[in-house]
């Protein structure tokens, strides 16, 4: 049975470093062990000046995310492995320290694409007199719910080879920008924006479906985008 | 959820995918990309020589150069087994995958695994039937 | 806004960027005030994210159910120490905010095109919970969206680390730069505390890394009152293995068995190594459909006895009948189920092992209906505040609990500051001297290279608390934790070391951590050593009964640093 594992972990520190540096750590191994367990041993045992990312260790803040043998990866799903190269997320992203990386970015452009309905007037506040569940089918508020549950991850975005060879903002704004095509008060151009945004960037290869950590269908969001401004939406 | 909406029924359930392996599972999405752009690369590479070799066997100014080139080359790229074979793996992947990807703009979904796996396989008895037979 | 500003200046302040932060933020800018939301780390490192969304409201879908009945559910749950005015409110408003988050763009699961599905829960009688497959995430999302279309400005990676007062009220906070590395001075005419539990008193617990009562702490040391701190809720079954996961929730054995969607129906059995059904040694009736407190005490009494796993939890039997139904639910739980024990388990072919963990702060800052604490101009919303569960929360109220309170708070934290709008600069040139002394100590270990990791000193306070100030307790323990806490407290800073690094210095937040982890280790220590009987989620095996004397909250408040202890009658007279 393994007794350590060999890990290699990316350090940087942008306000002092002028290059990067690995650091090789031997890590205890046992069973069932993450890869983030293994970066709290190095943490506490080892480099207490690494910079690392997680808070809710089940795949839910999303905020772990790393390469592992160049792969994108959550720290906290991914098991560990007997030699492995952990790295932070690749570009678009840029590293804040070590593993970290600025996420800025994307939160910026989530806040220009406004991801809220637009159309309702109880958006700001107000009560209308009448209230009441909004109208819609059960077979579209599932496919609402399922891409709202979007962790924020960037997985897709990372290994996404439109992103890295042309001009586009990614598979989960994608996804974001169908949901609110698809949402029954948004009046917004969605289709415009993601248009915009690259929509005909996509290469179509489904490499953002199979990393989605929540299985998120997201190559199908973008092809279903296509396919109503080809054919309209029947709105 | 009310009783007896789904039932109980102690049959094998189909259950979600293990994402713990990640780093080390094999991508068939990556896979099937990554054919997709060398398939191209070959077909553009076989027509760009294909008509080069028809020059040089049909137009007089170009025999006039040499005119073995023509006939060699078209034999050779004609003959070797192994290029027959990889250019009609390059012809059948790339159309296959491509109709895929334009089917699916006008409305045909499907799961991308099956569908770059099953690509892969037609593409390879095109292949290695050329190459063999 | 410019990070590096070292000086901010709003109407009001919201700490925290969970559910209870982020709906404050968009009432008190929908009020019209100024707002500036902190967070320690990113926005979406939040309690409400990690949770499975479940939402309690009186939808009227289930015509037998009322308002009253949800009222006394959650009184009952309470054990009738919650404050009525706020289960009132609570109950009231619930459904407003659950139509306010359709509204922000969240879909609730239905039934049909305008019929929620409603489900039921532990501790409640009727049919009340909506939710949705995109569970915690959806509602984080959802209102981050919201904050982003209003442009409310926020700083993610600052630190909130002390109140600054001005005479007796509130004028914002001092807080700490992590990302940069720096202080930051936020003046505000409201401050609202929306910084969640403190489940890392606990190495096995359900929260995120980052909930250390980091409001607690603040309102504490600047005067606010505490109240019901002894209550601590701790969820009957847990992960136990791999590490990373450990303590996450596995809901409730009723889940595991037929019982959750029959209530003729039996739960899923625990077992201990042996292969016995101990739970009939424990609560015979109700067996593994009990209430969490009787369960996480049984499971916790026969871990503790040696009859426990190897890896430290018991067996969880599943009925393979329901894996069908199970997975339509809560298909994220089977995920995890199957990533961490494997797909045998995840069939419910092999038992799962299971241990109690630390789920919810129970109690907290002591807040009126509109969020209001004891402390002029400073409010509280969510699992920070104290009142509205009681001595423990029924499942589902934490969500309403946190848009409740979170809109009122926001609203009324807006309307103080517009109307007491001071001149710009106002009084806070001087902010209170031992507030800026204090925060300056707390800097002074950077780069002392000791013998101690902070890493160390938080594994031994989560160690004693889970050992003597957990699941069960008793006087002599909770004496000796005092003491212990009091020595830490003391002997922290020698030997400590902390990186000097700049930019994310992890230790140097975990070393302001544990002040706010002590604090708060050190009031509710105090106060379950206080109440000497057994209630709601405190239990204690010295006093194992419910005591008449005890009907009645404790408060706890600040003198020179130490938890001062007062009984506080009840409003409301149990209904018999």
């Amino acid at each position: 049975m393994l007794r350590h594992l060999n890990v290699s972990v990316y350090r940087f520190d942008p306000a002092k470093d002028g290059v990067p540096r690995y650091d090789t750590f031997s890590v205890p191994a046992f069973p069932e062990q993450r890869v983030l367990d293994v970066l709290r041993y190095i943490y506490e045992n080892e480099a207490s000046d690494l910079a690392f990312e997680f808070a809710c260790r089940t795949s839910r803040c999303g905020t772990c995310s790393v390469l592992v043998n160049g792969r994108s990866v959550l720290a906290c799903q991914e098991r560990a492995k007997p030699n492995m190269r952990v790295e932070p997320l690749s570009p678009p992203f840029p590293v804040v320290r070590d593993l970290v990386v600025s996420r800025q970015q994307v939160d910026d452009n989530r806040k220009r694409l406004n991801l809220t309905p637009v159309g309702l007037e109880s958006t700001q506040g107000g009560i209308p007199s009448e209230r009441g569940p909004l109208r819609i089918s059960e077979e579209k508020a599932e496919k609402q719910q399922l891409i709202n549950s979007c962790i924020n991850c960037q997985l897709c975005v990372t290994e996404c080879p439109a992103v890295h060879l042309r001009e586009f903002e990614g598979p989960m704004l994608m996804a974001q920008l169908r949901r609110l095509d698809e949402h029954p008060v948004d009046r917004q151009d969605r289709a415009g924006q993601a248009v915009e945004g690259g929509l005909y960037e996509c290469f179509s290869c489904d490499i953002c479906t199979e990393v989605c950590p929540v299985e998120i269908p997201l190559a199908d969001q973008i092809r279903h985008f296509r396919q109503d401004i080809l054919f309209g939406d029947g709105s | 959820m009310s009783k007896g909406e789904y039932g109980f029924s102690p049959g094998r359930v189909r259950l979600p995918r293990d994402r713990s392996r990640r780093a080390e599972s094999f991508s068939v999405a990556r896979l099937g990309r990554l054919l997709y752009r060398y398939s191209g690369a070959v077909l553009g590479a076989f027509v760009l020589l294909h008509v080069l070799g028809q020059g040089f066997l049909r137009i007089p100014a170009l025999r006039a150069i040499s005119p073995e080139v023509g006939s060699s080359f078209l034999a050779y790229l004609q003959h070797v087994p192994v290029v027959r074979g990889v250019v009609f793996f390059a012809v059948v992947f790339h159309f296959l995958y491509g109709l895929r990807i334009m089917l699916s703009e006008v409305g045909w979904r499907s799961a991308h695994r099956p569908a770059v796996a099953g690509t892969v396989v037609l593409a390879l008895i095109a292949g290695v039937w050329e190459a063999a037979f | 806004m410019d990070r590096h500003l070292g000086r901010v200046a709003t109407d009001v302040l919201v700490v925290g960027s969970g559910g209870a932060g982020l709906r404050a933020a968009l009432a008190a800018h929908d009020e019209g005030a100024k707002v500036v939301l902190v967070s320690k780390g990113l926005l979406r490192m939040s309690h409400t994210r990690m949770s499975g969304g479940r939402f309690q409201a009186v939808t009227g879908f289930d015509p037998e159910d009322s308002r009253d009945l949800h009222f006394k559910d959650t009184m009952a749950g309470g054990a009738y120490l919650n404050n009525p005015e706020l289960v009132q409110t609570l109950v009231d408003d619930s459904l407003d905010r659950a139509y306010d988050l359709e509204d922000f763009g969240l879909i609730w699961g239905r039934v049909d095109d305008t019929e929620y599905r409603v489900v039921g829960v532990g501790g409640g009688t009727r049919l009340r919970l909506l939710g949705a497959q995109d569970e915690g995430v959806g509602i984080a999302e959802t209102l981050i969206n919201q904050m982003f279309a209003r442009d409310i400005p926020y700083l993610e990676y600052v630190m909130a680390i002390e109140l600054l007062m001005v005479g007796s009220r509130v004028a914002g906070a001092i807080g700490y730069d992590l990302l940069n590395g720096g202080w930051v001075v936020i003046e505000a005419q409201t401050v609202i505390l929306a910084t969640g539990g403190a489940s890392q008193l606990y190495a096995t617990n359900s929260g995120p890394i980052l909930n250390s009562g980091d409001g607690l702490g603040m309102a504490f040391r600047a005067g606010a009152e505490l109240i019901d701190m002894e209550f601590f809720q701790y969820i009957p079954i847990s992960f136990v293995y791999p590490q990373s996961i450990r303590g996450y929730t596995l809901l409730e054995p009723q889940y595991y068995g037929r019982r959750h969607w029959d209530v003729d129906g039996e739960p899923g059995h625990l077992l201990n190594i042996e292969g016995e059904r101990f739970m009939k040694r424990y609560d015979p009736e109700r067996m593994e459909s009990g209430t969490r407190d009787v369960l996480a005490q049984a499971i916790f009494s026969e871990i503790r006895a040696g009859r426990g796993t190897p890896e430290g939890g018991v067996y969880l039997k599943a009925d393979k009948s329901i894996q069908e139904i199970f997975l339509k639910e809560r298909p994220m739980y089977v995920r995890r189920i199957l990533e961490n024990y494997g797909p045998g388990t995840a069939r419910f072919d092999d038992p799962l092992q299971v241990t109690p963990s630390a789920l919810y702060t129970v109690g907290g800052v002591r807040i009126d209906a509109n969020g209001r604490t004891s402390i002029d101009n400073l409010f509280a919303a969510g699992e920070v505040s104290g009142g509205v569960h009681g001595a423990n929360r029924v499942g589902g109220n934490s969500l309403p609990d946190i848009q409740v309170f979170g809109f009122r708070a926001g609203k009324a934290a807006a309307q103080m500051a517009l109307a007491g709008r001071n001149p710009a600069g106002q009084d806070l040139d001087k902010p209170a001297d031992d507030v800026v002394k204090r925060a300056a100590r707390r800097v002074q270990p950077i780069g002392r290279n000791g013998a101690t990791r902070v890493a160390q000193v938080k594994k031994r306070i989560q160690e004693m608390m889970w050992d003597h100030v957990g699941v069960i307790r008793d006087g002599a323990g909770l004496a000796e934790t005092l003491d212990r806490l009091s020595g830490l407290r003391k002997s922290i800073d020698n030997g400590i070391q902390i990186s000097a690094v700049k930019t994310l210095n992890r230790e140097l937040q975990e070393y302001f951590e544990i002040d706010n982890l002590l604090d708060v280790a050190s009031v509710m220590t105090s106060a379950a050593n206080f109440r000497e009987e057994s209630r709601g989620a405190h239990f204690r095996s010295d006093f194992p009964e419910v005591r008449d004397e005890w009907a009645c909250n404790i408060v706890v408040q600040n003198q020179n640093g130490e938890p001062s202890l007062r009984k506080r009658g009840l409003k409301y007279a149990k209904a018999s």
